[in-house]
């Protein structure tokens, strides 16, 4: 074995926008997928478990990180390689089952980053911390597109809070981190993403739409035919933050998302016409955890890593319609177990 | 019998905290809970020996459980838990700012999470310390803050430590509240001053008056002209009290005095009440400062009959003579 390989980690390795991480983050290291299954699933990662670069380790981040202590990271001698980067993602993320987490959500973003921060100093990694666009608040009346330095203008006092806030608290953590100890960090603001391997059945729309296109089933929006969002599809977020780990350092946070905003019923058409169903949309109650977004402006992203979503919402539902169609019967399955 | 109520307080040897420890032992047990990361022995001195005073030096970044001090046994803490807990504990010095940072963002995180579990576990009422500093820095045309204002700051400037910490710190309650129906109250604390506030550690009051008793200039390191209010510790003290016992449903409250005074007049009363020729100077860099908005204190007027008291004249005195008698005793002892 060569030991030129990087040591990366990522936590929330096994969910939606992790695993596809991970398998990006194979082509240039050693990849150490950290993950507790509390709203990811391990099929997730299933294809990766044979890669002889790829380790997965079952961990809670809430509880301090010692890697050294993992007897299946021998072979990737963390003692002396260390570990080169960290991307920390693990956060429950459940518009269903908010309500369920909200504890876990607190603490992913306190005590897990903590706990993050701590193993980077300790490793001098660069640390890329996986924010939100919510940090902005909600999205404005203006509909301005948020930039880096705005303030934000969340509420502390609200049923979302552990979220909202959490993240923010997230942020100010990595910068403290950078301050005090002189850490790397880096802050990736992800706007709503979409693909492959998105929960089902868990209030996310697009890969329900999907399948109950597919089943013949009415398509539920939650929400009502004003719901606009915009969309950047699971590849190009990773790539944009692989390209912010690459980054010079000191650039401060930068938004990863598509500026293109779109009403949320035309998706769900857009769809209805892709799988030539004859499904029609109808209208839910909005979640709390799904709420319109603003839209991002992209032009430090352009600038500093340059950066833009290049996947267009047609080729991305294709794809995304492609693999619910490959594994489909997989996936219902899953539902019901 | 009924037994008296267990109040725990973090942050207990702090500033406001022992002024806090001093007015709640006359009716209940204190457990004074502090690790003297910022704050400092002599502030409870006097309370040692209190039969219903307990010190507890312990850093609420660790875990704990009031059933883990054996001291505690008196107020039969593992039977009766505790019913109130004021959580004040967080490092805090505008002078070394940059060493208390990390801490800082541990406190108000996993330290309000480790007095929410006890709290949990004991069903008790929470009230949180938080800070004016949510409302940001005064706005063109914002004279007041509100409760329902939004706080508006920058969670990244090397401030953000304490700013967000503590907001993060309030919607750690708010969820413990809504998980757990836990009965939470978070109060706002505008500027306070008073006895026993550190000196030499950037604190405007203390600084000035210790300058205005050394017969020094009082160097000022802010503009002429710029404003802050005062609230007297003990006019705190009773707001934090009558927010405890206040009903259930009032989440947020802002603590403070709405009256505001020019920096430079206050040096001049300071100046006055020693009775000191000494001169006053501004150094002003012309930045603007981070003062806060002037509190809206309607609610707590309205909902807890609150209002400060003691008027500044009568403060400063206060003041005066305590850092005079500290003086007197670290001559004696020094």
């Amino acid at each position: 074995m060569t030991n030129d390989k990087k040591n990366i980690l990522v936590t929330g390795g096994s969910g939606f926008i992790g695993s596809h991480l991970c398998e990006a983050l194979l082509k240039e290291g050693r990849v150490i997928c950290m993950d507790n299954f509390v709203t990811s699933q391990e099929s997730n990662i299933d294809h990766l478990l044979k890669n002889p670069d790829f380790e997965f380790i079952r961990h809670d981040v809430n509880e301090p990180i010692d890697l050294e202590a993992f007897p299946e990271l021998t072979r990737f001698q963390v003692k002396f390689q260390g570990v080169q980067e960290i991307y920390h993602l693990a956060c429950p993320t459940s518009p269903k089952k908010f309500e369920q987490y909200k504890m876990q959500t607190l603490f992913a973003n306190s005590i897990g980053m903590k706990h993050v921060l701590d193993l980077g100093v300790r490793h001098t990694s660069k640390v890329l911390y996986a924010s939100t666009s919510v940090v902005y608040g909600p999205r404005p009346a203006d509909g301005h597109s948020f930039k880096e330095e705005e303030t934000g203008s969340g509420d502390t006092l609200s049923p979302r809070a552990c979220y909202d806030e959490g993240k923010r608290f997230g942020e100010t953590c990595c910068a403290t981190y950078a301050q005090s100890q002189g850490l790397d960090v880096r802050i990736a603001r992800i706007f709503r993403t979409y693909g492959p391997r998105m929960p089902l059945y868990d209030g996310q729309m697009i890969p329900d739409f999907i399948t109950s296109a597919l089943d013949g089933n009415n398509l539920e929006l939650y929400g009502d035919e004003t719901f606009k969002t915009s969309l950047v599809y699971v590849s190009d977020v990773v790539d944009g933050m692989m390209k912010l780990m690459h980054a010079p350092k000191d650039i401060g946070p930068v938004n990863i998302g598509s500026e293109i905003d779109i009403p949320l019923m035309d998706v769900a058409q857009r769809i209805i016409e892709m799988t030539g169903s004859t499904s029609k949309i109808v209208f839910k109650p909005a979640l709390l955890f799904m709420s319109q977004l603003g839209l991002p402006s992209l032009s430090k992203a352009k600038e500093k890593l340059g950066w833009i979503p290049l996947v267009t919402l047609d080729n991305g539902l294709k794809q995304t319609i492609d693999y619910t169609m490959a594994n489909k019967s997989l996936l219902n399955l899953k539902s019901i177990t | 019998m009924v037994d008296k109520k267990n109040i725990l307080v973090t942050g207990g040897a702090g500033f406001i905290g022992s002024h806090l420890c001093d007015a709640l032992v006359k009716e209940a047990h204190v457990i004074c809970m502090d690790n003297f990361s910022t704050s400092h022995v002599s502030n409870i001195q006097h309370l040692l020996q209190h039969p219903n005073f307990e010190f507890i030096n312990h850093d609420i970044t660790q875990p704990f459980q009031l059933t883990d001090f054996p001291e505690l046994e008196q107020y039969h803490v593992g039977l009766q838990g505790v019913q109130e807990i004021y959580h004040l504990a967080c490092p805090i010095s505008k002078l070394h700012f940059e060493d208390f940072k990390i801490a800082s963002i541990l406190a108000s995180s996993i330290g309000t999470k480790h007095v929410l579990d006890v709290a949990v576990a004991s069903k008790a009422k929470v009230l949180f310390g938080s800070s004016s500093a949510l409302y940001g820095s005064r706005r063109e045309g914002q004279v007041y803050a509100n409760e329902t204002d939004p706080c508006v700051l920058d969670h990244l400037t090397p401030f953000g430590a304490y700013d967000e910490g503590k907001r993060f710190a309030e919607a750690i309650l708010y969820t413990y509240g809504d998980v757990y129906s836990l009965d939470v109250k978070i109060a706002r604390l505008f500027r306070t001053y008073g006895p026993r506030m550190k000196i030499a550690d950037g604190n405007l009051i203390p600084d000035m008056v210790n300058a205005a008793l050394d017969g020094k200039d009082i160097v000022l390191s802010c503009r002429e002209e710029e404003k802050i209010s005062l609230c007297y510790v003990s006019d705190m003290v009773d707001g934090l009290i009558k927010y405890m016992h206040a009903s259930t449903d009032i989440s947020v409250m802002n603590l403070g005095s709405d009256q505001e005074y020019s920096v430079t007049e206050i040096a001049k009363k300071i100046l006055r009440t020693v009775e000191s020729t000494a001169q006053i100077h501004c150094k002003a860099d012309g930045t603007l400062s981070k003062e806060a908005p002037l509190p809206d204190i309607g609610r707590a007027r309205q909902a807890l009959h609150w209002l400060p008291l003691v008027q500044l004249d009568q403060g400063l005195a206060y003041t005066i003579q305590d850092a005079r008698s500290r003086r007197t005793q670290m001559h004696a002892f020094g």
